[in-house]
């Protein structure tokens, strides 16, 4: 990066801070902190929704997946607008009745304190590990293509956005939140301009989408599952024959574990995660609380269709242009080392015959005449190719790889390593400035809102619950801020002692699923059952989260599903002790 | 909440269920039209 770009980022960084800063003159009291005194206007709430849910994760992540998986996982998104429509029905009229700050509260009207607490406990400690993953993961990326050593961009990150949020209050986080989305839209968009006109170069549009297509790219909706086999499998029957057939359960994306799972999913995450609850407790009416959700009901799978389909013209732009072996700078250094160059460089030599060939069978069938027989000779072939060349990149990465401790390799996957590459070897600095800022507000923007509730549930669901019920508003105001630099720099350094812990990282990103529809199942139990009283409603959360964990531990399950599982546990325990309630 | 607040028009869901039930059928064809599963040819 040369000092253009790094005065573009630069300039937007102070920029954010700045304008999160200036918004926070104005709190008050707890309200204005929390809430933004309930005036922020619906459009800027519901873009800070989308901005929320982005993380840097979703840009550099997903675009990778777009290029090595195509566009399933968009599939998770498709009841994204079902369950906003479920939430503005069922849930707002809840949250909006009375004005509340956390979503917690209202669970203490119907199951008492100590389901309040718990809940609100779990949402703290998941949102908290998950923060630190948040900062950690972009991190890594950022540091590998900026030179800046991992500490520095952790503590850019971590510290930057601790600072305006602690300042600021919601107010900063919502307002930053729009500045951020305009900014990650804008870099996609520039994204998709310059690759389009790039792969436009060599083929036209028609042709691009034929061999993105054949390269199973734009495989937006999977009807039909890999297996129809429903019976779930143990671990025992996995262990005893790992290559037997996987049941449909372990299926990660297709449409139906994304309509079933998804919507779960994305009911306890839009409607039961107070990082996203907060968002519509700040508009003055329920109606305008509303509309912010609605937003994100029309513009997140078009929006999430454009990050794929990039991640998709990328596969593309490197098909018809030249795609390196290794994405990840370590990678290309480890491979230059004597006891792997010799390895690598024989499979750098398959890889750029395999690239030449698949290059040309993608022109032939881009020219191809509309004979349905040579159609799928050259499909077929053209796959093959494109099989091999995904297979020497594994057989690269696995040499690369450390042997565990049963001494066997296992490669590490480069994913979040292939959108950074394009960015910083295609564009000229000033773009390149831009989209770098566009990754850091991806990650400020989630960070932000996740500390502002975090602070949020501390305060209100344990400082003024347990602590200190008479606490004046300017004593409850400091509380909030100093909660907010406590999880700030908390988060910081969790994420700072993230290094090196991969497997750390991937049960971190986990612990939410596990959690989310039990808290989803707690907030349905008490719309739907009148008669769970506070022990239904403590033992049915519990009993829901017991029984992921059974799930977990007896068969294979993908985790779109345990969300359905946490909810269905929460009803059925949650209904048979309320028979026990006493009258 | 604002007591007077009037109702909020039902047909906005309508609206959003439908436009996302298009955008949906749109990808189908999409799919259907261009995507060849890998191993499938």
């Amino acid at each position: 990066m040369n000092w253009i770009a790094w005065a573009v980022f630069f300039a937007f960084l102070i920029y954010v801070v700045t304008d999160g800063v200036r918004r926070g003159r104005k709190q008050q009291d707890l309200d204005g902190y929390f809430a933004g005194g309930r005036c922020i206007p619906w459009w800027a709430a519901g873009l800070s929704v989308m901005a929320t849910q982005a993380s840097a994760i979703t840009v550099i992540g997903t675009t990778g997946q777009g290029h090595e998986k195509g566009m399933e996982f968009l599939q998770v998104y498709y009841p994204l607008p079902l369950a906003m429509v479920l939430l503005c029905i069922f849930f707002i009229p809840l949250y909006r009745k009375n004005p509340i700050i956390t979503a917690y509260e209202y669970l203490e009207g119907r199951f008492g304190p100590a389901t309040r607490s718990l809940a609100s406990l779990i949402f703290l400690v998941s949102r908290c590990l998950a923060l630190g993953v948040v900062i950690y993961a972009p991190s890594v990326v950022l540091s590998s293509m900026t030179g800046l050593d991992l500490l520095s961009t952790v503590l850019i990150m971590g510290l930057l956005t601790t600072f305006y949020t602690f300042l600021g209050g919601i107010s900063a986080v919502v307002w930053t939140d729009v500045k951020q989305m305009t900014v990650i839209l804008g870099g996609l968009f520039i994204c998709l301009f310059i690759l389009l006109s790039e792969v436009l170069q060599h083929l036209d549009f028609g042709e691009a989408l034929r061999v993105m297509g054949s390269a199973s790219k734009l495989n937006a909706v999977e009807v039909t599952p890999e297996s129809v086999n429903f019976v779930p499998r143990t671990h025992a029957e996995i262990a005893a024959n790992p290559d037997g057939m996987p049941s449909f359960w372990e299926e990660k994306y297709n449409l139906w574990s994304g309509l079933f799972g998804g919507l779960f999913l994305m009911l306890a995450y839009f409607g039961c995660d107070q990082s996203q609850v907060q968002r519509i407790l700040t508009n003055p009416t329920a109606n305008e609380s509303r509309k912010a959700l609605l937003l994100s009901a029309f513009a997140k799978i078009p929006m999430q269709a454009l990050v794929l389909f990039i991640g998709a013209l990328l596969y593309l732009f490197h098909l018809v242009g030249d795609e390196p072996l290794l994405y990840r700078p370590q990678d290309q250094a480890l491979a230059d080392r004597p006891e792997h160059v010799e390895v690598i460089d024989s499979i750098e030599q398959r890889y750029a015959a395999v690239k030449t060939e698949r290059r040309q069978l993608a022109m032939d069938l881009a020219d191809s005449p509309d004979d349905p027989v040579l159609q799928a000779d050259l499909v077929g072939r053209f796959q093959g190719a494109v099989i091999r060349a995904a297979e020497l990149r594994k057989e690269a990465l696995t040499e690369l790889a450390p042997p565990n401790e049963a001494g066997k390799k296992i490669p590490e996957v480069d994913t979040n390593y292939i959108f950074p590459h394009f960015v910083l070897n295609n564009l000229n600095p000033l773009l390149l400035g831009l989209i770098m800022a566009a990754i850091f507000a991806a990650a400020m923007s989630s960070i932000d809102s996740v500390l502002n509730s975090l602070s949020a549930a501390t305060v209100i669901d344990f400082y003024k619950r347990w602590l200190r019920r008479d606490a004046s508003e300017a004593q409850s105001l400091f509380a909030g801020k100093l909660a907010t630099l406590f999880w700030g720099l908390l988060a910081t350094a969790m994420a700072v002692g993230f290094e090196g812990g991969g497997s750390v990282i991937e049960l971190v990103n986990r612990v939410g699923s596990y959690f989310y529809g039990s808290l989803l199942g707690i907030f349905t139990l008490a719309m739907i059952c009148p008669a769970a009283k506070a022990r239904a409603g403590l033992i049915g959360l519990a009993g829901g989260m017991l029984t992921v964990l059974a799930v977990h531990l007896s068969i294979k399950v993908e985790f779109l599903w345990y969300n359905l599982i946490g909810w269905l546990g929460v009803l059925a325990v949650g209904f048979v002790a309320s028979r026990f309630e006493p009258r | 909440m604002n007591k007077a607040e009037p109702p909020f028009p039902s047909i906005y869901y309508v609206w959003v269920l439908c436009v996302a039930v298009l955008f949906i059928m749109l990808l189908y064809w999409f799919t259907e039209s261009f995507n060849v599963p890998l191993g499938s040819a």
